[in-house]
């Protein structure tokens, strides 16, 4: 099994023309860097099954809008399989591929980022530099997290979809004062505010965790700069020492008391509806705005960030490389970074998240498409947005998961 | 022992019908009454009133005294009247030996044994405590029947068409076992077969009036 | 021998999945496929600090579940024997019985939680709170939601299940004669019908047993999180290839532990019956008390306005724009979710139904296929095999299962989905059938051979008519059996299978109560549907042939 694999890797790299030439009658076998009008033609009449999370209608909502697009336009079927976290389908990739399922696969398209992505690209079970290829690339935003997910570069393994920044929802009916910053959200929960976070590995949580742990470490110069690197380099131990101080205080104030946790963003949004937490999390910076305008938080919330600025980062979708329909799943990367699907995105009416094109270079239709949007008063205003922390190495998600549960897991 | 006493029965169906009217009789210990008519007479309505099982909507007057005490408002359990039903019955779960078991009362486990033991042989079945009812013949699980109900000790036995179900042959035989088991009981039968009444018994035929409804002619008769 | 092929092979066909499935698991476990599971599992779980926690919650909620379950099924029994309430709740329960768990427990959230509907109906105007009560939390962290959910979803199967062994026991002639030897009702029942009774209800309380030790969707949905139940914990695990030899050697120690439990239980049912055997020899009669009958009937009444409300509040979430705490009802009602065309409804609810209906119909097919064997002596009367499936836990089954199709890249193919479900809803679609079949009388059958019809006419033409009622309740089980699936297809459906039991599962981290209320409903409704089918069906079949021999008569009579 173990050469069936190292066959695997080679036929990807070595014998691509031999492919080609065995499946030239078919037309279905396209690469990476094929040209885009023959990725066009044998995208037609392909089912491209875009595994990506499916806990918020609006998403699902959002992709049932790019399916009828896609079946219309390229005669593409986007067939959104929901997932409860994608890290199963990086390990049902793994086990795929170890079992030499090079071919055929289950997943053509997969929405990523951070570890996931370190994972992926570390096991050598993505496609290739199709991103890079993509007509709509020439409109991304050049910036940190785009070139590099979580510190470990792109390399067009995958193509950006999103920008996302961790925020807090506030319900300034409850809470007049909003506590920004770590050492004022202790206190908040020490006077009895309600707050509660997704238990790590729930992907806010963990993000919340790695946000502590930035602000614990302010003034500290080199504990900050060992987070930019891989965690197998850092005194572990010692460096987050100061945040699991902070966590034993924090978390008895809790709701649950510690003991129970939300399992998603999510559902602190729910909660904050339903006056059981004060304070939600979210990574989009608009999703208040989305939820007031479709009944789902009150009119009073607010969005804000810490005064030294949250945790942001970019996400991105990918093509594994055993996808049946690669053809298709680039026409769909591509759409999805069309300026119309973006700005579409980017309305609360809709989806409502920050979009990773440059808008300054867009053509005037283009740009107009996003100057309509409003974002509302419950959104993130404009000038916090700038207020972005980098993420830590990729490596630093596993290693804080596992102590985190080590502690407070049981 | 006492003697059983029934003093102004009346049964009425839930639409005013009335299946007993005014029903009064005395059974002194070791007397037989038989209680006699045609099915839907009444006559099960009446052992099921005596022991307290009556179909809740029939509604019913009139009371029943074991000697001095009156036991209309017991519950089953506290009235010591022992039950005999065209079936026997016996508990399946249990041996022979535990269904008699079950039904005495008291004594200490030695004591208890004994009893079984004896009861038994006084059935003519010495030694088959440890037998699976299921494997007796119809006329052995008649007289363990019977011989639980006595071992609870009761004041006055029912018995309700014991011998219906048994053939010929045995029937003559179950009916002297049962007569000479109950001798110092009062008891009543309900049949419609006068030969199952023994030789003194009284008996007592509750008929049908007929298109005017079912009312109760209770009139005592003297034996054959 | 060639009479005997088709026994062999159906039976063959069964077994497979069962046999490799949990080869599939046992190997990786021991390490024995370095490459799909790499590491020695048994030490990798045993040494992962959740486990101990895990077990011990799972045997927690799941024994302390079927414990409740046992109880309360007496208690019902005995307090509804005979009384007015009975007769409403014997025509309650089926329905009840068959929406499936995971809508009953979303709903119990909904219902039971801080900011439930049962708050919001009483606040502030009762209680006085206007902001969500911190005092408890659902699901809790000691299981005690997992335990509820189980307890009333559980509890109409096996009260079901002993209140249809009951006419074979003379219950009522037996309370007599036991009470006119003296022993209060109460005793009656414990020393005289409990006894027989139990033995026959046994099988179901093991299968019982085993759901509330391995279930994984009620445990997701109203269990604990940190730690999980053990079922829980090892789906965290078996997605990823570093772990899955952990996840399988835990899924062996699962089914490990189910079989400790059963013997634990026959044990146990040995220790009972003797000291109750001893008892019922000592003769003390003791005395009874009617509160019991009381506290039977509150309970039944209870637990079965649990669930009847439970769906109540999704149906009203189902239809809610806005409805904020503490307001006793929505603000604002949105019907158009349901005929709007929502694709996020249809599309599940249509593959639900097609891997339903492939799968009751296999069921069908197979279990008549296997009676009309039995019948002709081409196969053994061998009942317990088809309820092997329901005694093994899923996760230990079904890991292995995928792992083979992994092998075999059959996952994610429809027909795998379906093979899978079927192993479901063979064993209830055979208990109802074979009862059917057996007491069918055979001079029937006889008779219309002795008129010269061959055997397939015969089948056609007199038995499958005849035996229309069982075979139309025995589809509908077996589609409400499919419908609340929820490991079979996410294990085997490689994602590409949206059935609304995946999508419900999915979406209750997600923030719209709104559309995860109308996933529940629907799932709750399509069993619903097939039930109230099956009802009629029989009834339309019987009222066409009335009308055709009318029609017939009439003509002939013309002539």
């Amino acid at each position: 099994m173990i050469s069936l694999k190292a066959l695997a890797s080679q036929r990807r790299t070595l014998v691509p023309a031999l492919l080609l030439a065995a499946f030239c009658s078919s037309a279905v076998a396209v690469e990476p860097d094929s040209l885009w009008s023959e990725v066009t033609e044998a995208a037609k009449g392909q089912t491209v099954y875009f595994n990506a999370w499916g806990g918020s209608e609006r998403i699902n909502e959002y992709l049932a809008w790019s399916a009828e697009q896609l079946e219309s336009r390229y005669q593409v079927k986007l067939e959104h399989v929901k997932v409860g976290d994608i890290a199963d389908i990086v390990g049902q990739l793994e086990a795929a591929s170890l079992v030499g399922r090079d071919e055929g696969g289950n997943v053509d398209l997969m929405w990523v980022n951070g570890e996931n992505f370190a994972a992926l690209k570390n096991t050598d079970l993505l496609w290739g530099a199709f991103a890079d290829n993509l007509p709509n690339r020439n409109l991304v935003q050049d910036s940190p997290s785009i070139r590099a997910d979580f510190s470990v570069p792109v390399e067009g393994l995958e193509s950006p979809w999103g920008g996302a920044q961790l925020v807090f929802i506030v319900d300034t009916a409850a809470v007049p004062s909003s506590p920004k910053s770590a050492e004022a959200l202790l206190e908040f929960v020490k006077e009895g505010g309600r707050f509660a976070y997704p238990a790590p590995p729930a992907f806010h949580g963990t993000t919340l965790v790695k946000q502590f742990l930035l602000e614990v470490l302010d003034g500290d110069e080199a504990a900050s700069a060992a987070l930019a690197l891989p965690v197998e380099q850092a005194d572990f131990d010692n460096i987050t020492k100061p945040l699991w101080d902070y966590l034993d205080q924090l978390h008895p104030e809790l709701r649950g008391a510690g003991k129970s946790w939300p399992i998603s963003a999510e559902m602190t949004r729910q909660l904050l509806d339903d006056g059981e937490v004060d304070i939600a999390l979210s990574f989009n910076p608009n999703e208040a705005s989305a939820a007031v305008q479709n009944d789902q938080l009150p009119d009073s919330v607010r969005t804000y960030v810490f005064d030294k600025g949250t945790i942001g980062n970019t996400h991105f979708v990918t093509i594994p490389w055993n996808a049946t329909a690669k053809a298709g799943a680039m026409v769909v990367a591509n759409f999805l970074l069309s300026p119309e699907a973006q700005a579409r995105k980017a309305d609360p009416a809709f989806w409502g998240e920050p979009t990773v094109l440059d808008i300054t270079a867009m053509d005037a239709d283009q740009r107009a498409l996003f100057e309509a949007v409003d974002l509302g008063v419950w959104a993130l205003p404009i000038e916090e947005g700038n207020n972005v922390l980098p993420e830590p190495h990729a490596s630093w998600a596993a290693a804080l998961e596992a102590a985190w549960l080590e502690r407070y897991g049981q | 022992m006492h003697p059983l006493h029934v003093n102004g029965l009346t049964l009425q169906l839930p639409g005013g019908q009335f299946l007993v009217r005014e029903l009064t009789f005395r059974i002194e210990p070791g007397e037989v009454l038989v209680l006699m008519g045609p099915s839907g007479s009444g006559k099960s309505s009446i052992l099921a009133w005596l022991t307290g099982t009556a179909d809740p909507r029939i509604c019913a007057s009139g009371d029943v005294w074991l000697g001095d005490t009156c036991i209309t408002s017991l519950p089953t359990e506290k009235r010591r009247l022992g039950l005999m039903l065209q079936q026997d019955y016996l508990f399946p779960h249990m041996s022979v030996g535990d269904n008699l078991l079950f039904g005495l009362r008291g004594g200490t486990r030695t004591e208890r044994l004994a009893k079984v033991c004896d009861s038994l042989s006084n059935a003519g079945l010495e030694g088959m405590q440890g037998r699976d009812p299921s494997t007796l013949s119809g006329g052995q699980r008649a007289r363990v029947s019977l011989a639980r109900t006595l071992l609870s000790d009761p004041c006055a036995l029912l018995l309700d068409e014991p011998f219906s179900r048994l053939d010929t042959a045995m029937r003559e035989q179950i009916r002297r076992f049962t007569w000479d088991s109950a001798a110092r009981l009062p008891v009543l039968l309900v049949t419609h077969d006068t030969f199952d009444a023994p030789e003194g018994a009284t008996i007592l035929d509750i008929g049908q009036s007929d298109a005017v409804g079912p009312v109760v002619r209770a009139e005592m008769k003297d034996a054959r | 021998m060639w009479r005997r092929l088709p026994a062999v092979l159906l039976l063959a066909l069964f077994g497979c999945p069962i046999v490799l499935g949990l080869l599939g698991t046992l190997l990786p476990a021991l390490g024995a496929t370095p490459n799909l599971a790499p590491g020695n599992g048994f030490a990798m779980v045993l040494q992962d600090s959740r486990f101990v926690g895990a077990t011990l919650l799972s045997l927690k909620t799941g024994l302390g579940a079927t414990l409740l379950v046992l109880l309360f099924t007496i208690i019902a029994l005995v307090s509804l024997h005979n009384s007015r309430l009975w007769v409403w709740l014997s025509a309650t329960l089926p329905p009840l019985l068959a929406v499936p768990h995971a809508a009953i427990a979303v709903g119990l959230v909904f219902l039971i939680a801080p900011s439930g509907a049962l708050v919001r109906l009483l606040s502030p105007a009762i209680t006085g709170w206007t902001r969500p009560p911190d005092m408890w939390l659902i699901p809790d962290v000691y299981g005690l939601s997992l335990i509820l959910g189980l307890v009333i979803k559980e509890t109409p199967f096996l009260l079901l299940t002993a209140a249809a062994q009951l006419p074979q026991l003379n219950v009522d002639a037996s309370l007599k004669i036991g009470r006119t030897l003296g022993y209060s009702p109460a005793r009656c029942w414990s020393r005289l019908i409990l006894p027989q009774l139990y033995p026959r209800i046994r099988l179901t309380l093991l299968i019982i047993m085993a759901f509330n030790l391995t279930v994984v969707d009620m445990a997701l949905l109203l269990g604990p999180s940190n730690p999980p139940t053990l079922s829980v914990f090892l789906m965290s695990l078996v997605n990823d290839p570093g772990s899955r030899a952990a996840a399988s050697a835990g899924a062996v120690l699962l089914a490990v532990l189910v079989a400790v439990c059963f013997a634990v239980v026959v044990i146990l049912e040995r220790l009972v019956s003797t000291v109750a055997r001893v008892r019922a020899r000592s003769g003390a009669r003791g005395r009874g008390s009617s509160l019991f009958r009381v506290f039977g009937k509150l309970l039944a009444l209870l637990s079965v306005s649990l669930s009847i409300a439970a769906l109540f509040v999704l149906l009203i979430w189902s239809v809610t724009q806005r409805w904020r705490f503490p307001d006793a009802y929505p603000s604002a009602w949105a019907f158009d979710r349901w005929f709007s065309g929502n694709s996020s409804l249809i599309d599940p609810a249509i593959s639900t139904l097609t891997i339903a209906s492939a799968a009751a119909l296999l069921a069908m097919v197979a279990a008549v296929t296997w009676l009309e064997l039995e019948r002709r002596g081409c196969a053994p009367k061998i009942d317990g095999i088809w309820f092997i499936p329901l005694l093994v836990p899923q996760v230990s089954l079904l890991f292995g299962w995928q792992a083979m199709a992994y092998w075999v890249g059959a996952d994610g193919h429809w027909l795998t989905v379906v093979y899978t479900h079927w192993l479901y809803t063979m064993p209830y679609v055979i208990l109802i059938l074979a009862v059917a079949w057996r007491e069918l009388d055979p001079a029937w059958s006889h008779a219309a051979h002795a008129l010269g019809a061959g055997y397939w006419r015969v089948l056609f033409i007199i038995r499958l008519p005849l035996l229309i009622k069982p075979l139309s309740q025995a589809f509908a089980i077996a589609i409400a059996v499919s419908v609340a699936q929820y490991l079979p297809t996410l294990l085997l459906g490689g994602g590409r299978h949206q059935t609304l039991a995946i999508e419900l599962v999915t979406s209750f981290g997600g923030v719209d109560r709104r559309t995860i209320a109308a996933l529940a409903v629907l799932q709750s409704v399509l069993p619903l549907i097939a039930f109230v089918l099956a009802l009629l069906y029989p009834r339309w079949c019987s009222a066409r042939l009335a009308r055709k021999n009318a029609l017939a008569s009439r003509q002939w009579i013309r002539s």
